[in-house]
């Protein structure tokens, strides 16, 4: 079950690599984070209807100097290939996606999102790390980032849902 | 009313504002009518309406403005959603409604048939919605979203251009484009925007 604890130290790390604005649509397990994104003072929140228009806010954003990221469950990025591909990684725009892997390790739900995952993302160039561990989101949320930077494109957090 | 004449008629009221503009003959259009390094050719069919929201609200004191099309904004009625809950007061969205995909073979869109665009508008509850269809009209929409806080929505029908399409994505490169429209958004704010790696890297501590 996911907490607000979690997703406070989840907040606490994102706003510590910069983060400032944040697209997202919600899953079970991400309704703590969504809901502390609504309350926090320093990150713009956009509440999505389909996560292929968050590519599209996120990269607009990004063009206005915010350094966003997109949060959404894996079902989610399958949705936002297009965008990610003609949007973000042709005309590369960093960002950061923050994606719950349903269907990964233990996961009951959604088996077949948990097979495609990573190689979707390894065939749309994106780099992608798991989250396993909470202490290591720091970490891997700014890592993550400078990646984002330097490549010039969407690097992705896959979030297990234990870490929630 | 044509979308070529539609874009002269107004140009002076869009100032410096940064406009995002949708693929097709639009980009070429606008390029004739107000050529502008802050004007960005969208790539993804249908994405004005998402990357005019994340920009309008990264400047919230500026108005941003989409050039869309008919194909274009069905195909991300979802954008209009999320403008309709966001309420962005600073951002004005056009729609030039020729009812066909003019860039893509001319085939009808649904607004050829039942579709009406701004009923959609409307009904995502986005605050102004305009819709129109003579050049006065068009040109007082237009002046009316400049003046007023919006989101605004203005859904102007059009005549086909009857021109070739293709012709529109000469001398185009998506990247270049990107620093191009970043800079200019760099000079008129008067600050940095674009983050370079290393200002990531330091600003992490």
């Amino acid at each position: 079950m996911a907490t607000a604890e979690n997703a406070d130290k989840i907040i606490r790390a994102l706003k510590r690599a910069g983060v400032n604005f944040v697209a997202s649509l919600p899953d079970a397990s991400l309704v703590p984070l969504v809901e502390g994104f609504e309350k926090d003072n320093d990150i713009i929140h956009v509440p999505l209807s389909r996560e292929e228009e968050g590519v599209g806010v996120c990269t607009g954003a990004n063009l206005g100097g915010k350094r966003c990221a997109l949060m959404m469950q894996n079902a989610g990025l399958l949705n936002a290939c297009n965008a990610l591909t003609t949007t973000a990684r042709q005309i590369e725009i960093p960002m950061l996606l923050l994606v719950l892997y349903a269907g990964a390790l233990n996961d009951m739900a959604f088996p077949m999102l948990g097979l495609v995952t990573e190689p979707v993302l390894a065939a749309l160039g994106i780099p992608h790390y798991v989250l396993d561990n909470l202490d290591d989101a720091p970490n891997l949320f700014a890592g993550a980032l400078v990646q984002a930077y330097n490549a010039q494109r969407p690097v992705a957090v896959l979030m297990m849902k234990g870490v929630l | 009313m044509k979308r070529k004449e539609a874009l002269f008629a107004t140009r002076e009221l869009f100032g410096d504002t940064p406009c995002f503009v949708t693929v097709g003959l639009v980009w070429l259009d606008w390029g004739t009518a107000r050529p502008s390094d802050g004007n960005f050719h969208l790539k993804t069919l249908g994405s004005g309406s998402s990357l005019g929201l994340g920009l309008a609200l990264a400047m919230p004191h500026r108005k941003i403005a989409v050039l869309d099309g008919d194909g274009a904004v069905i195909m991300n009625v979802n954008g209009l959603v999320t403008v309709g809950r966001v309420q962005p007061r600073n951002l004005i969205h056009i729609v030039f409604d020729n009812k066909i995909y003019e860039s893509s073979g001319c085939i009808p869109t649904a607004s050829a048939y039942n579709l009406d665009i701004a009923e959609l508008g409307k009904a995502a509850g986005i605050k102004s919605v305009r819709k129109v269809s003579d050049l006065a009209a068009f040109s007082a929409a237009v002046k009316h979203a400049f003046d007023t806080d919006g989101p605004h929505f203005i859904v102007a029908t059009v005549e086909p251009s009857g021109e070739d399409a293709n012709t529109s994505y000469s001398r185009l490169n998506e990247v270049e484009g990107k620093f191009v429209f970043s800079r200019y958004l760099e000079k008129i704010e008067g600050r940095k925007l674009r983050e370079d790696p290393i200002d990531v890297r330091l600003s992490i501590r």
